[in-house]
Formats: C-alpha cells, sequence, structure tokens
C-alpha cells in the first residue's frame, strides 16, 4: 500500500445538534485517486468539505475526532494554509466573472505574487495540465463566464492546480456537464493522479470504477446519520465487497 | 376525405387559437389596468417636460436682464445729457427728443427717423392709444375723430411723435354735444391730449374735455371700470386687461419711436440688436468689440416703471419680437438668428451668477458648482459609511457571515432601522441635521452640515442597494476564492465587491439623484447664500434651493422654469448615466465585452 495523505481517526460532525458523520476512520493514500460513493444525504460532501475545512463556515458545525494531513493535524492548521495544500472544486463551475488568466492567476496573486513572468508561467502550466491549454491559449483576457460548461470546470481546476496543492477535492466535478465534457474531465482526472492526491465524490458508480483507485462507501439509515461502510480499492468493492449493503448499493439494489 | 379530414384540423387550430387568446377577466383588467396606468405615467411625464420646454423656452426666448451696473437716468432729457457730457456712453430715449447734442444709431442699418418708423422699418416703435370700453358714445367718437383726423395728427406730429399714415382731412360738426370728457392715464400722452382738447374746445365749446396723469395701467383701469370716458395709454393693451374688462377697445393716434444714441464723440453709427442686446445685458462691455475705439461702454438706461425702458426691454432684451421680423441679427435665416440668439442666453445663464436682492435676476451658475460640490461632499460621506455597513451587515453578521444568533437579531433591528429610515420625510432629516450638526455640533449653516444632514438621508438607499448587490453575489464565488486560501478581506475585495459593483454604483448614482433634488434638508441645513462657498464652512444654495427661492421669495417664475429645465436636463442625464454605467458593467462582468 503507498503512502498515507489525510488520516481520519474517529471523526464525527454536528450540524448543531444533528449529528451527520459518526465517527469514521479512513486513510486516504497519497497519488492515488479515492472515489466517495453512497446515497444522497448520507454525509459526503460534509465529509469531502472537512478536509479543506469549508465547513468552518457554517456556524453551527461542531467537530469531534482527528484528520492529519501528511503528519499534521489539520484543526491545528492555519486554514489559509491548509486550503493551499488542500484545494477544491465544485459540484458547478464557479469561475470568477474575471478573464481566464485572472482566474488562474487568482491564488498565486492572494498568495502575494506580483511578477507578471512568473504568473503568466503559472498560469499557462496550471491551463496546460488542466488540457485547457490549447483552447484558450489566444484568448487569455476573454471572460471565464464567456466559456463553455466542460471548459469552466477545466478552468475551475487549473485555477485549484495553480496554487499547487497536495490534494484536489472535488465534489461531483462533471455532474453539471454533458457526458462528452465528463469524459474529459475523467481523462483529466486520470492524468493528474500522476502528481496529486485526489479525493473525489460521484453518484455515478461507471465513473467511481473509472477513474478511482480506492472507493470509500458511505451509507446512513433513519437516523440520517452518515457512517463509513466499507474503504478498499476500488476493484474489489466493485467485484467482491465485504459488506451487504455495498453489494446492495452497487448493483443498485437502492440508493 | 382529405378535404374533410382538413376542415376538421383548420377549426380545431383555430378553436385551440381562440382558447390560447382568450383572457380571465381578472386578466384582462390587469391588463387594462396597465395600459391605463403607463399611458398615465407617459402623458404625465410628457406634460411636465413639454410644460417646462415651453415655458424655459419662453424664457430663454424672452427678455434678458438688464445688467445691474447700468447708469439710470429718469427723463428723456436727463439721459440725453447725461450721454451727450459722458464718453463711450449709449442710451436710448423717445423720439421726439432726439437732436444734435447725441448720435443717432442704426440699428440693423435703419436709422432712427420719423419716415423709418411711419413706414414700419424701424421696429423700435409704440403705438399711443386712446382706449374705451365698448362702442364710442357719440362724445368719445366725436373725440376720437378729431383726434385722428389730419388735424389732430398735425399735433401728434408736432408734438414729436409720429403721426397716423392717411388721416383724413377733419370735417368740423354739424350738430353740437354737451356734457363732459373724462380721460386718464399714460404720462406720455397726457400733454399731447392737452394741447389735443384745447384745440378740440373750438369744435365743441360745450364739451370741455379733463385730462388728467397716472399711468398707462391706471388709465386702462379706470376707463375698464367705468370712472373715466377714455383711457390714454402708450403700451398696446394686455391680454389680462382685455380679459378683466370685457369688450375694450384700443385706438392708435400715432406713435414713438424709440431711438438709440451714443456720445457725439464716439465714431458708431450703426449697430445689429444683438450687439446692442450684448450691450445692456453686459456680454459686450467695450466699443473695440463692436467696431469702435479701445473705450469702455457706459450703459446708460430708464427708471424702472417708465413706459420708455418697458418698450425697450420688451423690444431689444427679448428675442421673441425681433425673430418674427427676422431682426435678431440681420441676416441668415429667421429660426437660425432666433436659436443662435436664445442658445446664447441659455449659455449666459448657466455661466453668470445670480445676482442679489429679491428680482431674481442673473444666471444660476453658483448654484451648479454648488450642486456639484454638494454632490461630491455628500457622496464622499455617505458612500464609504453606506457600503461598509452594507459589506459588515452581509458579509460579516448577515447571509454571507457567522449568522450566529445574537448578530442575526442586531442584523435584523439595523435592516429595521435602515428600511423605516428610507420612508422617513426628508424634511425630518433636516431637523435633525440643524439639531445636530448646525446647532450641537456648532457647525452652522454650512456645506458640511447640509452634506451630513444629505449623508443621513441617502445613507438608506446606498446600504440597501449595495446589500442587495452584494446578495446577488453568488455563494459560490466567495467559497471558490476561500477554497483557494484566500481570505476573507480578500475575497471581498477581490472578489464580492467588483461583482456587486454594478448595483452599488446604481445606488450611488441614485443617491446623485436624491441629492440634486433635495429641497427640506438644504433649506434648513446650507444657508443659502447665493455666493460661491470657499470652504466646507461656507453657506450656499444648491440648484433646488435657488428654484424654490425664486419662486417663493422673489416671485420670478420664469427664471425658476428655466432653473427647473436645467434640473430635469440633469435628472434625466443621471438616469441615462445609469442605465449606460449599469449595462456596461454588467456586460463586462459577464464577459461580453
Ligand atoms: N449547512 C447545513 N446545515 C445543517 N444540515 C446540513 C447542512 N449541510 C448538510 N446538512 C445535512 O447533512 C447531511 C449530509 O449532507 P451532505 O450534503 O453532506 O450529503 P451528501 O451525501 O453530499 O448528499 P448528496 O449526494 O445529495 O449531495 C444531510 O442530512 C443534510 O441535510
Ligand atoms: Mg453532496
Amino acid at each position: 500500500m503507498t503512502a498515507t495523505m489525510l488520516a481520519v481517526q474517529d471523526f464525527s460532525l454536528y450540524y448543531g445538534q444533528f449529528k451527520a458523520l459518526d465517527r469514521i476512520a479512513v486513510e486516504i493514500p497519497a497519488r492515488q485517486v479515492t472515489a466517495i460513493i453512497g446515497p444522497s444525504g448520507c454525509g459526503k460532501s460534509t465529509f469531502l468539505r472537512t478536509f479543506n475545512r469549508m465547513n468552518d463556515l457554517i456556524p453551527a458545525v461542531r467537530t469531534e475526532g482527528k484528520v492529519w494531513l501528511d503528519g499534521a493535524n489539520i484543526f491545528d492548521m492555519d486554514v489559509v494554509a491548509l486550503r493551499r495544500q488542500v484545494g477544491m472544486v465544485f459540484q458547478r463551475p464557479n469561475p470568477f466573472p474575471k478573464s481566464i488568466f485572472d482566474n488562474v492567476a487568482y491564488g498565486p496573486r492572494m498568495n502575494g505574487l506580483r511578477d507578471k513572468a512568473k504568473l503568466g508561467e503559472i498560469v499557462e502550466r496550471s491551463l496546460r495540465d488542466a488540457a485547457l491549454w490549447d483552447e484558450v491559449k489566444d484568448d487569455l483576457g476573454k471572460s471565464g463566464m464567456a466559456l463553455s460548461g466542460g471548459q469552466q470546470q477545466r478552468l475551475c481546476i487549473a485555477r485549484a492546480l495553480a496554487v499547487a496543492p497536495e490534494v484536489i477535492l472535488m465534489d461531483e466535478p462533471a455532474s453539471a456537464l454533458d457526458p462528452i465534457a465528463t469524459l474529459r474531465i475523467e481523462d483529466l482526472i486520470r492524468e493528474l493522479r500522476q502528481k496529486y492526491t485526489i479525493v473525489i465524490v460521484t453518484h455515478n458508480m461507471q465513473q467511481a470504477a473509472r477513474v478511482s483507485d480506492y472507493t470509500a462507501f458511505f451509507y446512513t439509515d433513519e437516523s440520517r446519520t452518515g457512517i463509513l461502510v466499507e474503504f478498499d480499492k476500488t476493484k474489489k468493492i466493485f467485484t467482491n465487497p465485504e459488506d451487504k449493503r455495498t453489494e446492495d448499493y452497487i448493483t443498485g439494489r437502492f440508493g | 376525405m382529405a378535404m374533410a379530414n382538413e376542415a376538421v384540423v383548420q377549426k380545431a387550430r383555430v378553436a385551440v387559437d381562440t382558447q390560447l387568446r382568450q383572457r380571465h377577466w381578472v386578466e384582462r383588467l390587469a391588463f387594462g389596468g396597465l395600459w391605463l396606468t403607463g399611458g398615465v405615467v407617459i402623458v404625465v411625464l410628457f406634460f411636465v417636460i413639454g410644460y417646462l420646454l415651453f415655458q424655459s423656452v419662453q424664457f430663454f426666448v424672452g427678455p434678458e436682464n438688464v445688467l445691474e451696473a447700468v447708469t439710470l437716468a429718469d427723463s428723456n432729457e436727463a439721459l440725453r445729457e447725461k450721454v451727450a457730457e459722458t464718453p463711450g456712453a449709449i442710451g436710448y430715449l423717445s423720439l421726439a427728443y432726439l437732436d444734435e447734442t447725441t448720435r443717432p444709431v442704426a440699428l440693423n442699418a435703419v436709422a432712427p427717423t420719423v419716415a423709418h418708423v411711419t413706414a414700419d422699418t424701424y421696429p423700435l416703435r409704440r403705438t399711443l392709444y386712446m382706449v374705451t370700453l365698448g362702442e364710442p358714445t357719440p362724445a368719445t367718437q366725436a373725440w376720437l375723430d378729431f383726434v385722428r383726423s389730419a388735424d389732430g395728427q398735425r399735433l401728434v406730429a408736432e408734438a414729436g411723435y409720429v403721426a397716423l399714415a392717411n388721416a383724413p382731412e377733419y370735417q368740423p360738426p354739424a350738430t353740437t354735444l354737451s356734457g363732459e370728457l373724462k380721460m386718464a392715464g399714460s404720462t406720455t400722452v397726457e400733454p399731447l391730449a392737452e394741447q389735443l382738447a384745447t384745440a378740440f374746445a373750438q369744435y365743441y365749446p360745450g364739451l370741455p374735455v379733463t385730462v388728467e396723469g397716472g399711468d398707462s395701467t391706471a388709465g386702462i383701469k379706470a376707463v375698464g371700470k367705468g370712472s373715466v370716458d377714455i383711457g390714454m395709454s402708450s403700451r398696446d393693451l394686455k391680454e389680462v386687461e382685455l380679459r378683466r374688462y370685457q369688450d375694450l377697445r384700443a385706438f392708435a393716434i400715432g406713435y414713438d419711436g424709440i431711438a438709440v444714441v451714443v456720445n457725439g464723440a464716439l465714431p458708431v453709427s450703426g449697430l445689429t440688436y444683438n450687439q446692442l442686446r450684448d450691450i445692456y445685458n453686459g456680454y459686450i462691455a467695450n466699443w473695440a468689440n463692436v467696431g469702435g475705439p479701445d473705450l469702455p461702454i457706459v450703459v446708460v438706461g430708464r427708471e424702472s416703471g417708465s413706459g420708455t425702458s418697458e418698450s425697450f426691454e420688451a423690444w431689444v432684451m427679448s428675442k421673441d419680437r425681433l425673430m418674427q421680423r427676422g431682426l435678431a441679427t440681420g441676416d441668415g435665416p429667421m429660426w437660425a438668428q432666433g436659436f443662435w440668439a436664445s442658445l446664447k442666453a441659455v449659455v449666459r445663464f448657466l455661466t453668470a451668477k445670480p445676482l442679489p436682492g429679491m428680482g431674481g435676476k442673473g444666471g444660476i451658475s453658483t448654484t451648479i458648482i454648488t450642486t456639484f460640490y454638494m454632490v461630491l461632499l455628500t457622496l464622499a460621506i455617505a458612500t464609504p459609511l453606506g457600503v461598509g455597513a452594507a459589506i459588515y451587515l452581509v458579509e460579516y453578521a448577515g447571509e454571507m457571515g457567522s449568522q450566529s444568533a445574537g448578530l442575526k437579531k442586531v442584523v435584523e433591528i439595523i435592516r429595521f432601522a435602515v428600511e423605516t429610515l428610507a420612508g422617513v420625510p426628508s424634511i425630518i432629516f433636516g431637523l435633525f441635521g440643524f439639531a445636530l450638526f448646525v446647532t450641537v455640533m456648532r457647525l452652522g449653516l454650512s456645506m458640511l452640515s447640509g452634506a451630513l444632514a444629505g449623508a443621513c438621508l441617502i445613507l438608506p438607499v446606498i446600504i440597501r442597494t449595495t446589500e442587495e448587490a452584494l446578495l446577488t453575489v453568488p455563494r459560490a464565488y466567495r467559497e471558490g476564492s476561500l477554497a483557494l486560501g484566500a481570505t476573507k478581506w480578500q475575497t471581498n475585495w477581490q472578489v464580492v465587491l467588483p461583482t456587486a459593483m454594478p448595483g452599488i454604483v446604481t445606488g450611488v448614482i441614485l443617491s446623485v439623484g436624491r441629492i440634486v433634488s433635495e429641497t427640506a434638508v438644504f433649506y434648513v441645513t446650507l444657508g443659502g447664500s447665493i455666493h460661491l462657498p470657499e470652504s466646507v464652512m461656507d453657506q450656499g444654495r444648491t440648484m433646488v434651493l435657488h428654484l424654490y427661492s425664486l419662486l417663493m421669495d422673489a416671485n420670478a417664475p420664469a427664471p425658476a422654469m428655466g432653473t427647473a429645465m436645467v434640473l430635469v436636463v440633469t435628472i434625466v442625464g443621471i438616469n441615462l448615466t445609469i442605465n449606460a454605467l449599469s449595462n456596461r458593467l454588467t456586460r463586462r462582468m459577464q464577459g461580453k465585452s
């Protein structure tokens, strides 16, 4: 087994009185794609947003347990520093109403980088890594909002890559896209695995099977509290799951 | 078969069409109401703008103010003397008083002579009238017959006035009349009437004539009320007079010309009407500008109330009558002459200072500049506060912020306060500003007090529009920025504010409109001095205040109309700017530019 990037220990999360996640424990391997699957409302997004502490924005959230990033407790880290190491791509493409260049350069600039040449380099490399460079290189001054949905999502990926994170979190990154654009994003994810640790939430079983190395299956019962049922190599989960509920879910018996 | 099918289909189609076209009665009512309301709004708007346009065009075409520094003389002789002894002097007098001590000036190349007045080629001419109420009685008819005959007209010409053309020979009466003939009115006509009365007595010894003075207005009033038989007038009847005293009849008994004269040493023998007007309104101050020597012009006029000055101003200082005769400049088509002359009047109105005193004279330049200052000063105070407050309310305490229960309550209370303030009548803000800034803080009546009170007035507008603008910025932008490791401050500054900018700008420009049109607040905090403020502690007067004062204090509706037009144009301009700016900003945001 490869090295661990994110280690989760006994992690529970509450929205006020409501317990959304119950004692999750998992080790997410470095430079692999880990898919999180499970029925709606089981806490996948909540769990994903834990890694870059986006849940901090919700005042009522309370957590228990520990999450380690490369050996450091993320709850002790400076949240800005954490987010520079753990990037995120959202379900709906959300480029800023700025030019393509300014979108990608946004993160580095916020880190204090002013050097034009350096910024140019970073923008080009990030757009290349996000497989968008060839389509936009002639018009980097165009607004990011003027791109197609698939291009916008790749722009958001480029934007996340530009701050050189260790981990990239993706919450259903292709759910708002058409099949062709979806395939391109999936190809991209497989490419990116070589340099980044990727955690992706998806509702699409085929997508999980196609892009991920590891899969975590989350589940919830009438209590609506999410639990981690099973975590293993994707191949194992999809061919020979340990748990009956996992098998029922991936064979489409419920969900 | 096919035909039948088609018919059925066609029928069904028609049925569907009618069904689609049919409207519920509520819908119909609503549509009707909509059309009605829309129509009313448009009609009202056009009426307001049209009315203002009409009135202000009249104002700009109408008489201009004679400059304040004019030297006044209280009779024709006094004026003639003044012009004769003052180098560089110009004045105007009745044709009857023209002599060699001063130099008469041709206007648009027409010299002031009896011949030109008679032929009506010299327009500075007024008619002298005898006025009766209704059909003349035998006695008044006898008087009119005599006065308008060749005999009577000879006396008119001897008095220095211009006789009527083609007066018939006098036919001495075959019958006698008895009684008494009373007349009163214009002092210009009075001496002439006395001479006429003496001659008239030869023919009608039984009909003594008594002549009293007063002035034209008094004479017309007297004949209208029936206290005299004949009113004497040195001007045309006014419409109000014709309406008040029905069936007034005016009979011309001769003409008087007004000649423009200059000091005899001046080698100026001709002027255009526009030059003359510009000399009298102070626009031209040196003879060099009209082809004479380099010598300051000394402008001499008659005291106000004098019929001569009234006639002179009605002709020369306004453009409409000259325009009708194509005399505004002497060349070019009539509409162009009138247009240029009026445009110059508009420019003068915009660039001249308002004059002190109750006449409402002068331009509005200082009030335009003060309005501009007030807009800047008020915005400088209110914008940072309002935008800052809105950012706090939305981004930190409210929807996009911590959302803790305590803060939520605070935000609710502040919102309620803002909503309430937005509905408070502005005079309350004036009262508050007067009490706090003017009195307690001892800022006095000043631009600073006004701007602070004005800021209180527009703060709710800015806060509300900014809040709304911030709330339309998608949460995803904020999350996207934060997820990239940007701080909250960076996120607000770099993403949220730029995105909300069109809305914020709209709010700010809306408040510009509010400030430009605000009366009550500034009325009690700004003072109202017509002078240009030199510091924020000086008093000032905005355009609206000036308009208010023109109407209420100076009773000068004409310049008020002009000011109102300038205001309306400003407001329309502001609205167009809002549209253009927010369209452009929005397009840029969406990347369509
Ligand atoms: N801001 C919040 N405040 C309170 N409860 C929340 C909040 N966000 C999510 N929840 C609750 O937490 C639970 C998990 O939500 P979450 O969005 O993580 O589910 P999910 O697995 O991502 O679902 P989906 O597949 O539909 O996206 C749900 O019951 C949801 O109602
Ligand atoms: Mg989700």
